[in-house]
């Protein structure tokens, strides 16, 4: 068994608003291991970045707070380093790339100067000038970038989309860090370098051994790539599997919703005449949640309990590695 | 970080005036202008400030309880010059923006609309105005013009349009490929019927900010006009009071200069933090601040 | 090479604009100002001397005659001899530069710098209480007449307190310094209001882009931040508005020279203006305009050179 590098636990992170506070993330729990990725899938909107940047510590404390929750980094509790403890752990032990690669690298210098700016950050100690250039170039390489000699003394417009994604993944890896988070990190990608990239990813997991938390609203994404899945809705997390277990055996209605709106070439999968389907209603405001449980307007399978009766529904575990947060779980092997 | 969950956004203008009116600041400011717009009337309808020309009292008298803010060289009050002197700038920024705007806003929609010669002929016109400093503009337009108050209006409101012009046409070049402007046209809407009724109104957040602050740039504007020589005549302004004191204040006269510099700050500060306040609510490229 | 060609074409284009603007002067000064000869020779001339004195100046000639020299005045920076003081108007320039720069260049300098570490100051303290504060006052600051800081700057701190000269000029260098300081202080008062103002925009709009997300999810600290990935982004645009601005060190401060009887160009504007010396004010016009358009151009130029996502297509 891989070793456990990552323990979430009840994490709760709020914002104010001049509306209100809006918890964005709502006592979620998981767990991330040596080289295995977890992918968290939900709508915009569903807390996964913030979780992310909760992880990092990157939410700007105002409006911004984690009010609860473990973050247990080898033992340390992150939830409690101040910003310069957390500003050794960045960029050196827990990395994180965005969505954006077009405007997500500082435009006035060169792609090797910011890779070299990691590195001498966190890992400079015995290391020569040139020594962090070779390793820049390394990096370059490692992620599958051709002639980085050229290409690291080159600016970020210089190069397309997927390149400077590749970039960033190298920026975050330079270090050899035990996490690597990636939110989005294909979504602003064409489809045949999202592939590519995807595969460069799970090709330097497997070299370097770091665990990965995928942030995606794309199910086909996690197919691909993710060993175990949680699915975040409205701040909660309301299922969460392995991967396998998840596609073959989607409890919660909101994952089946959502793996039953992937468009499929196969008409048997789709609904009548060939129609996409689709979850019915809106995702509900965070400052007017209804009482019970986030999805009961939506939910196809909705009884007169989920309206609040017996409260919020919890995340139970219903089978080794498959827990779900739902009073009527809709699977075909349902042993609630 | 979570835009789909919170209600989908109003227009543009009930959000903007929904957020204005959290803004205690700027609604403040909005009364202090409102304030001073009825003071104008008022003052140029004679009752306020309408004994300004009578000799009330001794030459130079410090402020008492009787003149809030003394005397003039002539005895007169200072204070009733001071409220002549709302009625000169508030007419002076109303009007001067009277003559820019309209000009900005045809230049500007004209060149960003059709494009092509008519724009490069506006642009060129633009450029070459906006390259000659103001203060030289502002000399030779007063001697065409003479001295005198309609001279300030033409002055000041012939070389404050370049901005808008800028601007109204940068979103007109903006706007004209938008989908809705398309679809206009599709369903037979010619050129005017276009530019009026869909583009312009899109604009006019901008013209609201630019209105804002040419206001009360056309009211320190006055003050320098004063001391050139090229000001109001023969009328109380706070140019003139401002000017007057660069004599009084060897002999330590400070209460005139001291009035008219009190409530200049007042208006231009108001019409300042209402602009700023505006181009914060009406600007959709809002980043947080 | 798509470089080269906007910057030939950037280039070309000065000529139409100097036409056009030597075309305004002309037809603020030489046409519309009407007749000047009354007002030099007063309302008892003769029809003899109004004609002497009308080709004496010039003004008989053709209208198109007047734009051409005009232009090519512009060019050559031989205006003719002023009005009133009769002397050649390019030499009143070259005398009347020089203090004038010596109040301007240190003002201006001393000036930008200063805004920029405030506005970087202020950039670090976004949305806390000392940035709205210091918004504030600029804004509070912006509200006052100009007239009225040089007005009160020279009673209270030359007058009353006698810490400065109240007025007057020694050539050369140091002699000129205690002149000069009290205006440049008070320029500095008038242009940190608009200038933090502007700098501040600049810096947030940066701050707020996703390259400093990144930086900080590479475990840097905001200073650093601030200073390295900030800053070298937002130089690029406050580059591009000092150099605009510098055309108008030229006219020296009009108002301050005035007062503080400096002996610069804008004391030479001032006189033309009081005495309707219009090739005196015709001049100044065009040699700041021409100022003008080429700061302009040198600031596209420029920008071009310092924002690598120009230079390098």
């Amino acid at each position: 068994m891989s070793e456990k590098v990552l323990e979430v636990r009840n994490l709760v992170t709020k914002f104010n608003t001049d509306r209100g506070a809006v918890t964005a993330v709502n006592g979620v729990s998981f767990d991330v291991y040596k080289g295995k990725t977890i992918g968290i899938v939900g709508e915009s909107g569903s807390g996964k970045s913030v979780t992310a940047l909760s992880i990092m510590k990157l939410i700007p404390t105002p409006p911004g707070e984690i009010t609860d929750g473990k973050i247990l980094f080898k033992g340390q509790d992150l939830a409690t380093y101040s910003d310069s403890q957390m500003r050794r752990i960045r960029g050196n032990k827990i990395s994180m790339i965005f969505q954006e690669p077009m405007t997500s690298l500082n435009p006035v210098y060169t792609v090797g100067n910011q890779i070299e700016e990691v590195i001498k950050l966190h890992q400079a100690h015995g290391l020569s000038k040139k020594d962090i250039k070779d390793k820049a170039v390394e990096m370059l390489r490692l992620v599958g970038i051709p002639s980085p000699e050229k290409r690291v003394n080159e600016y970020p417009h210089q190069l397309s989309g997927g390149m400077r994604q590749r970039v960033m993944i190298g920026m975050a890896l330079a270090c050899e860090p035990d996490i690597l988070i990636a939110d989005e990190p294909t979504t602003a990608l064409d489809v045949t370098i999202q592939a590519q990239i995807l595969d460069l990813m799970k090709k330097l997991q497997d070299e370097l051994g770091m665990g990965i938390i995928l942030i995606t609203h794309d199910l086909g994404v996690i197919a691909e790539t993710a060993h175990e899945v949680v699915v975040m809705y409205c701040g909660k997390i309301v299922e969460s599997a392995t991967v396998k277990t998840l596609f073959n055996n989607p409890q919660h209605p909101y994952t089946k919703g959502l793996l039953e709106s992937i468009p499929s070439f196969d008409s048997t999968k789709s609904g009548e005449k060939g129609r996409l389907t689709t979850i019915e209603g809106m995702v509900p405001s965070l400052f007017n949640l209804p009482k019970g449980c986030n999805f009961q307007d939506r939910c196809f399978n909705v009884k007169d309990d989920c309206r609040g009766i017996k409260g919020p529904p919890q995340l139970e575990k219903i089978e080794a590695n498959h827990a779900v947060s739902c009073f009527y779980p809709v699977g075909k092997e349902s042993s609630i | 970080m979570f835009e789909s969950t919170l209600e989908k956004p109003k227009s543009l203008w009930l959000d903007a005036f929904g957020r204005l009116a959290k803004d205690k600041v700027a609604l403040l400011s909005l009364l202090i202008i409102v304030a001073y717009f009825i003071a104008a009337i008022l003052a140029a309808l004679g009752i306020l400030g309408g004994t300004w020309e009578q000799e009330v009292g001794p030459s130079y008298h410090p402020p008492s309880r009787e003149f809030w803010f003394g005397t003039d060289i002539f005895g007169r009050d200072v204070l009733q010059k001071v409220f002549q002197g709302i009625k000169v700038a508030v007419s002076v920024g109303f009007v001067s923006a009277m003559i820019s705007i309209p000009i900005g806003i045809f230049l500007g929609a004209l060149a960003g609309y059709f494009g092509g010669i008519i724009d490069e002929i506006i642009v060129w016109f633009y450029t070459t105005v906006s390259s000659i400093p103001r203060i030289m503009l502002l000399m030779g337009i007063s001697l065409i013009m003479g001295k005198g108050l309609f001279a300030v209006y033409w002055a000041l409101g012939l070389t404050t349009w370049v901005t808008l012009c800028r601007l109204i046409r940068g979103e007109v070049i903006k706007h004209k490929e938008r989908e809705y402007v398309q679809a206009a046209g599709a369903i037979g809407g010619g050129h005017l019927r276009k530019l009026f009724r869909h583009i312009l109104p899109n604009v006019m957040h901008i013209v609201i900010i630019q209105f804002s602050l040419q206001f009360q740039l056309a009211i320190k504007s006055e003050v320098i006009l004063s001391y050139l020589g090229i000001g109001v005549q023969g009328m109380p302004s706070w140019g003139t009071m401002i000017d007057d004191a660069k004599l009084e204040l060897a002999r330590g006269v400070w209460w005139q200069l001291a009035g008219a510099t009190l409530f200049m700050f007042g208006i231009v500060l108001a019409f300042n933090i209402l602009g700023d306040a505006l181009r914060d609510a009406l600007d959709p490229k809002l980043k947080g601040k | 090479m798509g470089i080269h060609i906007y910057i030939l074409r950037r280039l070309l284009y000065i000529i139409p604009l100097i036409l056009g603007v030597c075309l305004i002067i002309f037809l603020l000064f030489n046409v519309m100002a009407g007749d000047p000869t009354h007002l030099l020779l007063g309302k008892h001339a003769t029809v003899e001397q109004v004609r002497e004195l009308r080709a004496e100046l010039g003004i008989d000639r053709p209208w198109f005659i007047q734009y051409f020299d005009l232009v090519k005045s512009s060019f050559t920076f031989n205006f003719g001899r002023s009005w009133s003081t009769k002397q050649q108007i390019s030499s009143m320039i070259f005398q009347g530069i020089g203090p004038s720069l010596t109040l301007t260049v240190p003002a201006f300098t001393l000036g930008t710098i200063i805004s920029i570490i405030l506005s970087l100051f202020v950039a670090f303290y976004r949305g806390k209480f000392l940035d709205k504060m210091i918004v504030f006052i600029c804004v509070a600051m912006m509200s006052i007449s100009s007239l009225v800081y040089i007005l009160f700057g020279q009673w209270a701190f030359a007058f009353k307190l006698g810490w400065f000269e109240i007025s007057g000029y020694e050539n050369g260098f140091p002699d000129c310094i205690a002149y000069i300081i009290l205006p440049i202080i008070i320029w500095i008062m008038l242009t940190l209001g608009p200038d933090v103002r502007f700098y501040r925009t600049v810096m947030l709009d940066e701050i707020f882009q996703d390259y400093v997300r990144t930086a900080r999810a590479k475990g840097l600290s905001e200073p650093v931040i601030l200073f390295k990935h900030v800053l070298k982004n937002a130089l690029i645009p406050i580059i591009t508005y000092v150099v605009i601005s510098i055309p108008f060190l030229i006219l020296g401060a009009l108002l301050l020279e005035s007062f503080f009887s400096i002996p610069g160009l804008g004391g030479i504007v001032l006189k033309a203006l009081n005495s309707n010396d219009f090739p005196v004010l015709r001049a100044m016009s065009i040699l700041t305009s021409v100022l003008v358009i080429l700061f302009n151009l040198v600031s596209d130029i420029l920008y071009t050179i310092v924002d690598p996502r120009v230079r390098l297509q």
